[in-house]
């Protein structure tokens, strides 16, 4: 049986003196070195307009390094083509901040579409979806359109949708923003079970209580660079 | 609990789509004026066919009246001696005397159908069919007939024929180049609308690309809806034309000569016409799938 020891040892997202610039702007990140590991959990923290979005796009593979090479499930995507890309895509789970969710869909469409991309069958999707719906208490809502939804619902559908597919990497960009705190507190709990299950996880957030109260280490952002801040030793 | 939609049919909303009227109308008319051009093209080729089979198949031979009044068994021997002559020739299958009701039907055009032909000096008409493939020297046999029978003559419709046959495929080439204007515009519009489409849905496409969507997922959605607008589209240019052919037909029908009378359709080529809107439909279906993974490509 893998433990977890061994899960942790092994790279899933090797970024190599990366930088990232839009246009002729000046450079966001400049040659940053990122190493995370099968299995860990990050917060992703700096303030805004430090890069934290960019290095999401860039490790959910929207965007390319202007310099650099960016390593996932061990493809150097520099060099991979678009269906290796697509495939690779599909193994992470990414919950934005805007939600982008498909509006003209219902929430249940919504959350299918990661499955129907797979070609999973109806009658699994329809067991999978209801279940994760009824989890974040949008059974009742699962066939309104999702223009017809709250914030807070539609942030509870970008996440189910993130992860139905159980992906290897969560990139959520402040999945916790929305909601009020109980429903926050019930999707981390998602995120760590999730991790435990050896999902790699990365959370971007302003939040100091969330990073204190779970204690991950801190993947900060500052003057154009990336700087890894360890656990903290809790007395 | 309310019942779950359980299939999507898309995830773009293509079935909305404005593009869609553009796409709707253009291939409307772009297949009522290829099933007319297509049917111009084969009416074409049938009367050229026919026109070549007459040149090969046979010719026509005239006795002219004689000036002195000769009673029915003389007139019956003038004719018999040019049949008997064409019948001992090489190369002859059939010879046959076109009968008076025959030549009134073909006078009717100009005579009018109660014209009483009896009593006109018009010639009487032998049709010789030739064996297949056969070489015939019309000069030699033309003198050959003057030398027995000099009230009779070869009328050699070769000559007027080929030209007729010539200006036919100047015709038939042009129906042909506007056959291939028509698909070139059909395949512009197609190209036009998946790509305003994918530009309107950019945002989407998107989402669908980083939730692990391959091109070919996306390419898909469209060609299903290509095929829909184009099936139904084409099919109603398609029934426009079939009745605007009938009322061409109907028009044309009091104008009937015996050469516009080979221009007919047959039934591969009624099912030709009425199998367009299928392949205009599997031809959307590849071109709208074909046109977005090549834009898919330089978009993202």
């Amino acid at each position: 049986m893998e433990t977890r020891k061994n899960i942790l040892t092994e790279p899933i997202v090797d970024i190599q003196n990366v930088c990232i610039r839009y246009g002729k702007d000046p450079e966001v990140l400049s040659d940053i070195k990122l190493n995370l590991e099968k299995g860990s959990f990050h917060f992703l923290t700096g303030k805004s307009g430090a890069g934290k979005t960019s290095l999401l796009s860039m490790m959910y593979l929207a965007l390319k390094p202007s310099r650099g090479t960016v390593t996932v499930f061990g493809t150097n995507v520099g060099y991979a083509n678009r269906d290796v890309m697509a495939g690779l895509r599909r193994r992470i789970g990414v919950v934005f901040q805007d939600f982008r969710l498909l509006e003209h869909l219902s929430a249940y469409d919504n959350v299918a579409v990661p499955l129907r991309i797979r070609g999973m069958g109806e009658a699994e999707i329809k067991k999978r979806v209801k279940e994760l719906l009824s989890w974040v208490e949008l059974d009742k809502s699962m066939d309104k359109i999702c223009s017809t939804l709250s914030g807070g619902e539609k942030q509870r559908v970008a996440i189910a949708r993130a992860v139905i597919n159980r992906p290897e990497i969560l990139l959520a960009d402040e999945p916790t923003g929305n909601v009020d705190n109980d429903i926050a507190a019930k999707l981390m709990k998602l995120f760590v079970e999730l991790n435990k299950l050896g999902t790699t996880v990365v959370i971007a957030t302003h939040s100091k209580d969330l990073i204190a109260e779970y204690n991950y280490p801190q993947i900060h952002l500052e003057n154009k660079g990336l700087k890894i801040i360890p656990m903290l030793r809790r007395i | 609990m309310k019942k779950v939609k359980l299939l999507s049919s898309s995830e773009l909303p293509l079935k909305n789509d404005k593009a869609n009227f553009f796409l709707e109308i253009s291939t409307t008319v772009s297949v009522f004026l290829f099933t007319i051009t297509l049917a111009a093209y084969f009416m074409i080729s049938s009367m050229i066919n026919s026109w070549n089979k007459s040149i090969i198949d046979g010719l026509t031979v005239q006795i002219m009246p004689s000036l002195e009044l000769l009673d029915q068994n003389e007139e019956q021997m003038r004719i018999n001696k040019v049949v008997l002559f064409f019948e001992g020739l090489d190369g002859v299958e059939k010879v046959k005397l076109i009968s008076d009701r025959q030549i009134k039907k073909l006078m009717a055009p100009w005579l009018g159908t109660n014209a009483n032909i009896e009593s006109l000096p018009l010639p009487k008409l032998l049709s010789v069919n030739l064996q297949n493939g056969q070489q015939f020297d019309y000069q030699k046999v033309s003198e050959d007939l003057k030398e027995i029978a000099p009230y009779a003559s070869i009328d050699n419709h070769t000559l007027w024929l080929k030209k007729l046959i010539k200006s036919a495929s100047s015709l038939k080439a042009l129906s042909l180049f506007v056959l291939v204007l028509v698909l070139s515009a059909s395949v512009f519009s197609i190209f036009y609308a998946v790509e305003t489409s994918l530009k309107v849905h950019q945002s989407i496409v998107e989402i669908l690309h980083i939730m692990g969507a391959t091109d070919s997922y996306i390419a898909k959605q469209y060609a299903t809806r290509g095929f829909k607008v184009a099936f139904l589209s084409s099919t109603c240019g398609m029934i426009l034309s079939v009745l605007a052919l009938f009322m061409i037909s109907h028009l044309s029908s009091g104008l009937e000569t015996g050469l516009i009378g080979a221009a007919s359709l047959n039934g591969y080529h009624w099912c030709t016409l009425v199998s367009l809107p299928i392949w205009a439909a599997v031809m959307s279906m590849e071109m709208s799938f074909f046109c977005v993974k090549q834009t898919l490509r330089k978009m993202m």
